[in-house]
Formats: structure tokens, sequence, C-alpha cells
């Protein structure tokens, strides 16, 4: 193995079909040190392209590479490889490290990407405040009202949706199980549009108040919602109240 | 053979981010996402990797293939995410790759099965330092701790970061994944709170099955 002096300025490599270095520039000993083979200067993931690249019968080729890293500092380049054979022995190679400018591009794609990912993060943030906020605002919408000793009311607020409906829902039956409350007026005077989920959530919802013993009135619904409603087939017993002044006046009067 | 993993990653390649993401609307109208994670997109980038070990393709194609599938992947993502008002679990994820490491569009994935999950995700990116990584952590608390590495060097950095995690307080379950989970022989890192994730089908069989006892469920 000898160094030789080449005419352009970059590692050179002479080897034979096993890859043992027979010769190399100066550029060569600078970029990776006296090596025996050449196979020693790769990362390991670029060995299966090596060699199914170099190889006499493929007389001239041009690969990308990697090379391993020098030491635990030293990072992993990425160079172009020019091989020509001389002959069915010997090989000429040629390596262009390119990281420089594949660095530059590199970090800035990197740049671009963190920004993104950081804009990406506030936003995300910012819809993770409003999906509490929403949350938040769900469970207001549907409070119980405890009117007298066996009567309680709950005013339902907004479009009727099925996240809403699941916000309110284990709270409604929870409270509805307090001591001696057996009839609820559920207030639909509020109500905006009606969401076919939530809907059936709601009726669902009603249905097992109704089966647990409570007596249902729903108040204040529109006649297009009434139908709706009425679709879902709820229990006959449920009683259809047109205000709430009606119904306070009819249970609360004591 | 299926041949619909190098379809995508030929329009990854060309740089057709439009062509990308029909092509992905198409087959999540016919499959599950999971599949389309696993099945599809993994594989184009797998092939990839193996077009330029052909010597038919460079790292700038890469570069490109990466931005291509990184941006359909997030299209994707929001195209099929409504803001809903509530999450399913009270769980926690915080992802991110070690540093100096680039390779991200793996744990993206992961980051988006998470969610898919009903869980609340902080995906920080690839290449996060040690100390950006700790303040994070110690703000969010989260109950599972995903780190994504692929080159071989980074394992000194690994088992750093490991050790740090290990020593919170309110142990989290560490997980590790990436190409280095794959290829290398991880097993001397898992415990009880180090788990090692082969692929995505090994994490929607831990969400099936694995997780009781794994994460607290006060936190
Ligand atoms: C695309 C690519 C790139 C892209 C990176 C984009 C990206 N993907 O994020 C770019 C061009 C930027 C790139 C850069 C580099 N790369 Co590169 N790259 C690849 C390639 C072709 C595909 C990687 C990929 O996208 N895989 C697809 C993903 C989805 O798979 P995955 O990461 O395994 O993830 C899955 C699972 O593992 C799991 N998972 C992943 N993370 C996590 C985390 C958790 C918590 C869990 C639970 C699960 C999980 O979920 C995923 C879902 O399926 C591979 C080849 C290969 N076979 O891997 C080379 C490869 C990894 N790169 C390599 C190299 C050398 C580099 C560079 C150093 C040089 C270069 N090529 O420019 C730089 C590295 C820079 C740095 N400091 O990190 C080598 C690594 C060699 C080694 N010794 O380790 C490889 C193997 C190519 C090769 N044969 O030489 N690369």
């Amino acid at each position: 193995m000898k160094q030789v002096e080449r005419v352009f300025p970059l590692p050179y490599y002479r080897i034979n079909k096993n890859f043992f270095i027979y010769a190399y520039s100066k550029e060569a000993c600078d970029l990776h040190g006296v090596k025996e083979h050449l196979l020693d200067i790769f990362d390991e993931a670029s060995l299966t392209k090596v060699k199914g690249t170099i190889k006499p019968e493929i007389q001239k080729a041009s690969l990308e590479v990697h090379l391993k890293p020098l030491d635990e500092e030293d990072s992993i380049k990425t160079a172009d490889m020019y091989v020509s054979w001389e002959n069915d022995l010997y090989a000429e190679v040629l390596l262009h490290v390119k990281d420089e400018r594949l660095s530059k591009v590199t970090q800035t794609l990197t740049q671009l990407r963190s920004r993104l990912n950081d804009t990406n993060f506030e936003l995300f943030e910012e819809k993770e405040k409003l999906e509490e906020a929403i949350e938040q605002s769900n469970r207001l919408s549907a409070p119980f009202i405890v009117l007298s000793a066996d009567t309680a009311m709950i005013p339902l607020f907004g479009d009727i949706t099925i996240e809403k409906m699941h916000a309110v829902e284990d709270s409604l039956l929870k409270s509805s199980q307090r001591e001696g409350i057996d009839r609820l007026l559920f207030d639909f005077t509020a109500v905006g549009e009606f969401n076919r989920d939530g809907i059936h959530v709601l009726t669902d919802m009603m249905k097992s108040l109704f089966y647990m013993g409570a007596e249902i009135i729903i108040i204040g619904i529109q006649p297009h919602q009434a139908k709706q409603l009425n679709d879902l087939k709820l229990p006959l017993e449920i009683n259809y109240m047109h205000s709430l002044q009606q119904a306070v006046a009819k249970y609360c009067a004591q | 053979m299926s041949v619909q993993h190098k379809q995508l990653a030929q329009y990854f390649l060309n740089g057709d981010e439009d062509g990308a993401l029909d092509y992905m609307e198409e087959l999540v109208k016919v499959h599950s996402k999971a599949f389309l994670y696993q099945e599809i997109i993994t594989p184009a980038m797998y092939y990839i990797g193996e077009l330029w070990e052909q010597n038919k393709i460079t790292v700038a194609d890469e570069h490109l293939a990466t931005a291509i599938c990184d941006f359909s992947l997030s299209r994707l993502e929001s195209e099929l995410k409504p803001i809903k008002g509530k999450h399913q679990t009270n769980y926690k994820a915080l992802l991110f790759g070690v540093e100096d490491e680039q390779h991200y569009i793996g744990l993206k994935m992961v980051a988006d099965t998470f969610k898919e999950q009903g869980w609340r995700v902080r995906y920080l990116g690839p290449n996060l330092s040690m100390e950006h990584s700790m303040s994070q952590i110690e703000k969010f608390r989260p109950d599972v701790i995903g780190l994504s590495a692929a080159l071989s060097y980074r394992l000194p950095v690994l088992k750093k970061v490991l050790y740090r995690f290990m020593e919170l307080e309110w142990k989290p379950l560490v997980m590790i994944g990436g190409r280095m989970a794959k290829k290398f022989q991880l097993d001397e890192f898992e415990s009880a709170q180090v788990m090692v994730v082969k692929d995505l089908n090994h994490l929607y069989q831990w969400f099936n099955e694995g997780r009781e006892g794994a994460i607290n469920e006060t936190s």
C-alpha cells in the first residue's frame, strides 16, 4: 500500500476486487486515515450498495454512499463515489464528499420543518384549549335545577349534539337518582338545532329515566322538533307542555 | 404481492403531493388508517431506501419524498379529524426524536395513532436536546414518553436519556421505536418501565391488551 500524488485534489484509492487498498492519495488519508480495506470507511447500511455496485462486471459506476463517522463527535457523511475498472482485477475510486452543500439544504429544511412543527404545536394547543372550552360549555348546557321536593327542571341550551349529550349524560342520570325527585321537566325553549346522533342519545337517556320511574315532561318544544322526537318512538306516557310557566303552575304550586 | 406502496413511493419521489394525497384518501375509504400507515406508507418509505441502495435515487430524492410524505400525512390527519369537545381518555403521551436524529416520519404516524386512541399528545418533532425534552416533560407529565431513533450511532444518546427518564418520580412508561428498535437487539433496555416497540402492530397490540398496570390511571 502506498501514497500517490494525483492530479485532482480528491480522495483517491486503487483497489482490487476484494476492496483491498493498493494505493491512496493524501486527501484519502486526510478523510479517513490509512485503511487496508475500502469497506472500512463506509457506514454499515451502505455496504450492500457498495458491494452490489463495485464489481468488475460494472466497468464504470457512480454512486452515493455514506461514510462512517470517525469518532463519537463526528457525524455520518454523504459522498459521491466514482469507480472505474482498469481490468478485472483493479479499480480506481474517487470520492467527493458533498456534505457541505447537502447539510446546508438539510439544515434549511430542518429549520422550516421545526418552524412548521412549532406553529402546528401552537395551533394544537389552541385547539386543545378550544376543546376544553367546548367540553366545559357542553357540561353546563343542561343544568339540573331542583324546583320542589319531587320536581326538577333541566333546561337545555343550544344545539343538541352527541358530544354535548355525552357530556351531560352522567351527571343527569346521577342527579335524577336523588331522593324524592320523581318528575323531570326537560325545557327545550333555548334549544337550537337537533343533531341526529345527539337526539338519539337524549331520547335514550329519557327512556332510561322513564323506565327508572320518573315522570318526564317536555316543555317548550317547537312543532318540527316534536316531529323529530316522535320519530324516535319515545314512550307514550311522556307529557308535553307548551310553556315553562304552565308547568311550574301545575307542578310547583303549593 | 401488493404494489400499492410502490405506487405511493412514486408519488412521493415525483414531488406530486396532490397525487399522493388523493391516493391515500382513496385507500382510507376502504382500509383503516392503521393499515395505511403500517402496510402502505411505512413500506413506501422503506422501498425508497431500497431504491437508494440500488443506486436508482439519491439522498436529494429522499428529501423530496420525505417532504411530500410529511405534507400528505398532515393533510390527511387534519381532514379526518373534526374538533370535538371530548377526549376519550385522560392519558398523555409525549413523543420526540433524540438529539441529532432527523428521521421522524414514523414518529409522526405514531403521534397520530395515539391521538386516534383518544390520548392527549405532544409531538415535539425530531432532533430534540435533552434540556428541551426534560422541560417539556416536567410541564406535561406524560404517562408515556415515546422516543424514536433510526441511526445506529444514536445508541449512546438513547441510553443517556433513558436513564434520565427512569428517574422521573411519576414513573412514566418509556417506549423506544424506530429503525433502531427493529434492527438491533435492544432487549437489555427493557424493563417494567421501558418498552421496545418494533412496529405499529406491536403498538396496537399494546393498546388492546397490554396497557393495564403499565401506567397508572390516576396521573
Ligand atoms: C427517508 C430517509 C431519510 C430522510 C428522513 C426522513 C424521515 N423518514 O423522517 C432524510 C433524507 C432526511 C434522511 C436523512 C439521513 N439518513 Co436516512 N433514511 C431514510 C429511509 C430511506 C427511510 C426512513 C423512513 O422514513 N422510514 C419509514 C418509517 C415510517 O419507518 P420507521 O422509522 O421504522 O417507523 C416505524 C416503526 O419503527 C415505528 N416507530 C418509529 N418511531 C417510533 C417511536 C415510538 C415511540 C413507537 C412506539 C414506534 C415507532 O413506527 C413507524 C410506523 O411504521 C431509511 C432507509 C430505511 N430502510 O430505513 C434511511 C436511513 C435510515 N438513513 C440513513 C442515513 C445514513 C441518513 C443520513 C445520516 C444521511 C443521509 N441519507 O442524508 C441522514 C441522517 C440525518 C440525521 N442526523 O438524522 C441510513 C442509516 C444508517 C445507519 N447506520 O443507521 C438508512 C438506513 C439508509 C441507508 N441504507 O444508508 N433519511
